[in-house]
């Protein structure tokens, strides 16, 4: 399945390779170029070029406004439910372009996960909002194979000792980090390729913030992952890449260590030191 | 004739007073109105609410105490013959003294109490309106001792006005006080007459046989089951109707409509709910109930020509609007982050719809059924057109039913006496119905105030 993947990607992706000279193809597992996004006229997004590597994470950073989660959500197709967004330019997961005609935005999203600011459990149980996407995927067949993602995604997601006891209560009844961690165990149940997460430790306490860190480093063996923050700090601990927003355009992209020790354009310099933003 | 005069004089009165509190006060300073502690106007206002205040006073006071008195009076002049009833003798002397027509055929004796009566009267409403002006002056006179320069007049004008406002919402809520209880009065009477078993589990109403006391069979039935029954049989059938009509355009228009149709078909949609009930009445009289008969005439099914299912479906189009505008505000208000959630895991459309938003909307959209029903249960017109007079215990939807509405309109239409226990059943009927939509009233916004806490 890779292969035939990445001989797609290689076949139609073949001259943007050639002229950026990238990393190895094989490693590329969402691949965007000159991205742009309008929003009725006002331009939100313009050129921007950016290669997701698989089992990395990639930070997101930039002043407010500067397009982040704008960006983060043409990777997956929600700008469509904007009303007067439109999103040009080419993105490609595993080759295959998101926005083409043949392509299935439900599908798509199916594959990128995402994970939002402020935590949005369904008003159902537990239990039921991490069975939610299997379910309507049919991904199991009966009780025990629901139990049994359950109680995957919510270790995986470091919940599941909190709330293995109370599994039939409501969701939104959970504290703000714990709601959070349960939004990124629905978002993994689905075993989703990529996982977008815009800004998931805003609304978080240290505590938690840590604990998601902590899973975001782990998630990566089997995800890429994709964040947006506003914290340096956090980009510098749990990413390799990252990329650096202004108004509307990527200023830079690079490994993470390159932009906060020796950055190349001057805007990044003057955000991560505290000038801008 | 003269109430007319006496108010425009009134009114002139009125004026004439702001202006001399103006004037007044202006006087006061020398024309100097910085000196003044408030615009002259306050002045005027000030003493014009002294008028109205005691003027009101002594109004009320005096309807209070007039009937009693000119009862009093009058009885004093009752012959031997009249003093057994007087409550009934006064009653009819009242009614004769308002319908000359009448008095023209009445016994001498009568009719000398009937002009005492009028004497009397105009007598009382000249006191009335000496009462009324000479309360208003005083209070004027009164109020004019403390019209000076440092006088707070505009404070105390609004004090006047923060009374008045209170005042009417007072008499909003008791006037719904009011109309309670004279229905519970009322319905209190027709139980000493019916016992109250009889009225809630008799299977059988017939009130008409109570109409003339010499008749055979005159105490008449007043079993309400069969008249509730008819009720909720026509109000299950418009809710058939209007519940997946109005939730389903509901849906359309919160999450699929553009827009533009959404600008256009929620205004259409709300030209149904201003349609006058009796247009409904009679398009499902003359057109609706015809067609089902002839559709019933066509496979072999006898159809009354007045059936439940031609009102129920013609209610339950009434009501349509009801459910889908309020339906649409609340799916409007169920959180957009809900949606995308269920959209990032890859659910389509429909998927969303049906297993976030609508669950989350639910208590909402309860709360609006809940509203429409007791809507659909106090409707009058369209069932007194389309549905039938004869209680019938059925649930065939295709015979004719009456309503709770339907008995009490037919009950109190024409004349009447207001204690024969065929119209004292209105009353209870209608008691019976302003606790059931009250309940249900209730119930609809604790519903809908708990699902806006949630979100709020
Ligand atoms: N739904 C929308 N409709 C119209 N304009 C939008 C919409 N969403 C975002 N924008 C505009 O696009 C630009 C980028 O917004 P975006 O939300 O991507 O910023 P951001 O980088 O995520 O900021 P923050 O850090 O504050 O979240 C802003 O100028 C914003 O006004
Ligand atoms: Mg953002």
């Amino acid at each position: 399945m890779k292969n035939e993947m990445n001989e797609l990607c290689s076949v139609e992706g073949a001259e943007y390779f050639e002229v950026e000279d990238r990393a190895p193809l094989a490693e590329v597992k969402l691949f965007a170029r000159d991205v742009g996004v309008k929003y009725g006229e006002n331009e939100a997004l313009k050129n921007v070029s950016i290669d997701f590597m698989e089992h990395q994470v990639i930070s997101l950073i930039g002043p407010s406004g500067c397009g982040k989660s704008t960006f983060l959500r043409c990777l997956n197709r929600m700008n469509d439910t904007i009303e007067g967004c439109r999103v040009t330019g080419e993105i490609r997961l595993d080759g295959k372009d998101i926005y083409s005609k043949a392509t299935d935005p439900v599908e798509i999203r199916a594959r990128i996960g995402m994970v939002f600011q402020k935590p949005n459990p369904f008003p159902k149980s537990i239990y039921e909002n991490i069975c939610y996407g299997p379910r309507i995927h049919g991904m199991a067949n009966s009780k025990a194979d629901y139990d049994d993602i359950v109680e995957w995604s919510l270790t995986s997601a470091g919940l599941w000792d909190e709330v293995k006891d109370r599994l039939n209560e409501p969701g939104t009844g959970l504290s703000g980090g714990q709601q959070q961690r349960l939004c990124i165990a629905r978002a993994i149940a689905v075993h989703p390729e990529v996982i977008l997460m815009d800004e998931p430790c805003s609304a978080l306490d240290p505590i938690a913030t840590a604990k998601i860190e902590e899973l975001i480093d782990e998630l990566r063996e089997r995800f890429t992952i994709t964040i947006v923050t506003h914290s340096m700090q956090q980009a510098a601990r749990i990413s390799q890449s990252t990329a650096f927003f202004h108004l509307g355009e990527l200023v830079e992209e690079g490994k993470t260590d390159d932009i906060f020790t020796k950055p190349g354009d001057e805007r990044t310099e003057a955000y991560i030191t505290g000038r801008i933003g | 004739m003269h109430n007319l005069i006496f108010t425009a004089l009134i009114l002139i009165f009125l004026l004439a007073i702001y202006h001399y509190g103006r004037r007044f006060s202006l006087l006061t300073v020398n024309h100097n109105r910085q000196d003044l502690h408030s615009l002259p106007g306050y002045y005027g206002l000030y003493l014009v609410f002294w008028f109205i205040g005691p003027a009101v006073a002594a109004l009320i006071i005096w309807l209070l105490l007039e009937p009693p008195i000119i009862m009093g009076l009058l009885s004093e002049s009752l012959t031997l013959s009249f003093q057994a009833a007087p409550d009934d003798v006064m009653r009819e002397v009242r009614l004769l003294a308002s319908n000359a027509f009448a008095l023209k055929s009445a016994t001498p004796e009568k009719v000398l109490l009937v002009n005492r009566y009028q004497e009397l009267q105009a007598l009382g409403n000249g006191i009335r309106a000496v009462l009324v002006l000479g309360g208003g002056v005083l209070g004027v006179v009164y109020a004019r001792r403390f019209l000076s320069p440092e006088m707070r007049a505009r404070q105390s004008v609004e004090r006047f006005i923060k009374v008045l406002l209170i005042l009417c919402s007072v008499i909003a809520i008791f006037t719904t006080i009011g109309i309670v209880l004279s229905l519970l009065f009322e319905a209190i009477r027709f139980f000493h007459k019916v016992s109250p078993a009889e009225f809630l589990f008799g299977l059988h109403w017939s009130p008409q046989t109570a109409l003339r006391a010499d008749q055979v069979g005159a105490s008449g039935a007043f079993g309400a089951v069969p008249v509730f029954a008819g009720t909720f049989l026509i109000t299950i059938i418009a809710m058939c109707v209007s519940i997946p009509i109005g939730l389903m355009s509901a849906i359309y228009l919160a999450e699929y409509a553009t827009p533009r149709i959404r600008n256009w078909v929620k205004p259409s949609l709300e030209i149904l709910a201003g349609v006058p009930t009796v247009v409904y009445g009679f398009f499902a009289a003359l057109t609706v109930a015809p067609f089902i008969r002839g559709l019933g005439e066509q496979v072999g099914i006898a159809v009354a020509s007045e059936s439940a299912l031609a009102a129920g479906l013609v209610m339950g189009i009434m009501i349509i609007p009801f459910i889908s505008s309020l339906s649409d505000d609340i799916i409007n208000a169920v959180p957009q982050s809900l949606r995308d959630g269920a959209y990032a895991m890859g659910s389509t459309k429909s998927e969303t719809i049906r297993q976030v938003v609508l669950p989350a909307a639910l208590p909402g959209i309860v709360g609006s059924i809940l509203l429409a029903v007791s809507r659909a249960i106090g409707e009058t017109m369209i069932v007194v057109m389309a549905a039938g007079l004869a209680a019938k215990l059925t649930a065939n939807p295709l015979e004719a039913v009456t309503t709770v509405t339907v008995q009490i309109v037919t009950l109190l239409v024409g004349d009447q006496e207001f204690d024969s226990a065929k119209t004292l059943a209105a009353f209870a009927l209608g008691l019976m119905l302003f606790f059931i939509t009250l309940a249900l009233n209730v119930v609809a916004l604790i519903v809908v105030r708990k699902y806006r806490e949630k979100y709020d």
